[in-house]
């Protein structure tokens, strides 16, 4: 039961902490686009 | 007073922020507990609380300086939050697990708990000047650059301000201030959506987004990530994620701005979702808002801007000795500009880009001459104009009833968190100081008109440090010094109290007082970026009050497991 009510928890954590992964690749690649070498 | 604005832009501005005051005071005029008033009757929902924290962390400094932070230095400010989303999990994991338990209307009343009232009244009184100061700075940034470039008084400014925001945070408390928020943030939302769509329009034909994003580029100002280790670079990954991490642990844990927000949850999951809903949007929100800044730069590549954006360093050159060589500079920066304009016409070549940086150069050292001149001119006058930009281009070029509208964003931003943080104030200041040290055993409707009376005297209290205030730097940089300096060592007396239970309250004392002194010292030696001074203070502090926790008499090694409470 309570192993049931933590991976709902677990699933939002990872959900967020690869949203923001997500995010820092779009910006990696826009700097790597848009910046002159 | 009364600037240059048009009827319409009055009439928008003056409908929404009146419509944010009355509605906050209706909606809450049954407040009658402490816990209404300073939790909000512990029933917000989830989205009321992750648009309440939004509000309250993103103040007008946010949309006056960051867009000029932008325009000037281009993207990478937002790796700043990089430690956010970090920090968000391990205060849902830790932090309101316990502060729910406890049932805390503080952060500080769960450290009278865990150490003793000594070390909560030293952690409250940090707050309470640091979240004193930033409140003061909170009203004083809109007004400033408000009354400089619409020629509004700027005393008359600070307390309309600060006076609206009495009203409806001493009226209706936490409530008030949730539901004002709510309202805040669509107009804030809406706004600057509108404000990106318009820069977007008003570039020339054949210039799309991507040819722009390609302009900017061309110009330095899409260097979003810096993976460089020099301790020189304010805004890299690394001190984003680090440093940045513990600055927003400390924010969003231990200060009582927003902990108050999340407290007011109907439940410790409608809190924890609230704070993970910031988690989820706070970093592409800051990276609109950078965007925006940018497109703001691309603009004016096809527009001319000033010398200095700062109408004040302007009148003051224009007005002195300097005037002549100052135009001089003004012709040559126009002359670099139109050779820019052609340029990019077309979008930007890869053969044109080191012509490109050639013409920066020029332009760059054109405004560096600028700035010593202005000094010259006038050495009181505020030669960084990055706070000036974002508004220069809103009066200038967005047409009748929107400028209204960004005003009414850039106001709602202030009053949404200048209302979290009087709130705050005064609720620690009444439980931890008042209630817990003064006036012991009095009721309810004592401490909720003590609530009342002191939201007011510390709105007075803000006001006033407004009036005096002074710019000494990029305001967003300013309010984020001004935490880094205090918030690494509240955060390293939190973080000795969740985890290491070997400490007590007298050498965590002692240790806190002698680690502000250390900070201070660095901050003052201007030896590092700011943001490491947060890593910083709270590893000194954990490290001094085991330390000194060692060296003293009772309980050496026996962990402390029966703290009332915590059972």
């Amino acid at each position: 039961m309570e192993q049931q009510e933590k991976s709902p928890w677990k699933i939002i954590y990872t959900v967020i902490l690869v949203a923001n992964l997500v995010y820092i690749l779009l910006f990696y690649w826009i700097t790597q686009t848009y910046t002159i070498s | 007073m009364g600037g240059n604005l048009d009827y319409r832009d009055w009439i928008v501005l003056s409908v929404t922020i009146l419509f944010i005051v009355i509605f906050g005071i209706y909606r809450t005029r049954k407040n009658r507990s402490v816990q209404d008033f300073i939790k909000g009757g512990n029933n917000t929902k989830w989205w009321t609380i992750g648009l309440s924290v939004m509000a309250t962390q993103a103040s007008a400094i946010t949309f006056l300086s960051t867009p000029g932070q932008a325009f000037h230095d281009g993207m990478g400010f937002v790796q700043f939050y990089f430690g956010l989303p970090i920090a968000m999990i391990i205060i849902c994991l830790v932090f309101i697990p316990i502060y729910y338990k406890l049932n805390v209307y503080t952060a500080y009343e769960y450290l009278e708990t865990r150490f003793d009232l000594k070390t909560r009244s030293l952690a409250a009184i940090l707050f309470l000047i640091q979240r004193g100061l930033a409140t003061g700075i909170t009203i004083y940034a809109p007004s400033i650059i408000l009354s400089y470039v619409l020629g509004w008084d700027l005393i008359i400014l600070n307390i309309v301000i600060g006076l609206l925001v009495i009203l409806y945070t001493v009226s209706g408390g936490t409530k008030a201030v949730n539901v004002t928020q709510k309202q805040q943030m669509v107009i804030i939302f809406f706004g600057m959506l509108i404000a990106f769509y318009l820069i977007l329009q008003y570039m020339p034909d054949g210039i799309t987004f991507s040819k722009a994003l390609d302009i900017a580029g061309a110009n330095d100002k899409m260097k979003v990530l810096d993976f460089s280790f020099d301790l020189n670079n304010r805004y890299t990954v690394w001190t984003g994620f680090l440093g940045g991490t513990f600055l927003m642990l400390s924010y969003f844990g231990t200060d009582q701005s927003q902990v108050q927000r999340y407290l007011s949850g109907k439940s410790l999951r409608e809190s924890q979702l609230g704070l993970l809903f910031n988690g989820l949007l706070k970093v592409p929100m800051q990276f609109f808002i950078l965007l925006v800044g940018v497109m703001v730069f691309v603009f004016y590549q096809f527009n001319s801007s000033p010398l200095n954006f700062n109408p004040k360093a302007n009148e003051a050159v224009i007005s002195s000795a300097y005037a002549e060589e100052y135009r001089a500079l003004e012709s040559q920066h126009k002359k670099i500009e139109e050779q820019k304009r052609v340029l990019f016409l077309d979008g930007v070549q890869d053969s044109e880009r080191s012509l490109v940086r050639e013409l920066n150069k020029k332009d760059k050292a054109l405004k560096e001459r600028a700035k010593e001149i202005i000094a010259l001119a006038d050495d009181e006058v505020e030669t960084n104009d990055k706070d000036y930009v974002f508004i220069h281009f809103i009066l200038n070029n967005l047409p009748k009833g929107i400028i209204g509208l960004l005003l009414a964003v850039i106001l709602a931003a202030a009053m949404s968190s200048t209302a979290s943080e009087l709130n705050a104030l005064a609720s620690t200041t009444t439980i931890d100081i008042y209630k817990r040290n003064v006036a012991i055993g009095r009721t309810e409707a004592h401490y909720v008109s003590a609530s009342k009376w002191l939201t007011f005297a510390w709105g007075i209290v803000a006001i006033s440090i407004a009036c005096v205030a002074n710019l000494v730097d990029n305001l967003i940089q300013l309010v984020n010094i001004i935490g880094s300096v205090f918030y690494g060592n509240v955060l390293g007396i939190f973080l000795l109290a969740f985890f290491i239970k070997y400490v007590r309250g007298t050498a965590v004392f002692i240790a806190a007082i002698i680690t502000q002194l250390i900070i201070f010292a660095i901050y003052f030696m201007d030896v590092l970026p700011y943001l490491w001074l947060n890593l910083i203070g709270c590893v000194i502090v954990m490290i001094l009050a085991v330390f000194i926790q060692t060296f003293m008499q009772s309980n050496k090694t026996e962990p402390i497991d029966n703290i009332k409470g915590l059972e």
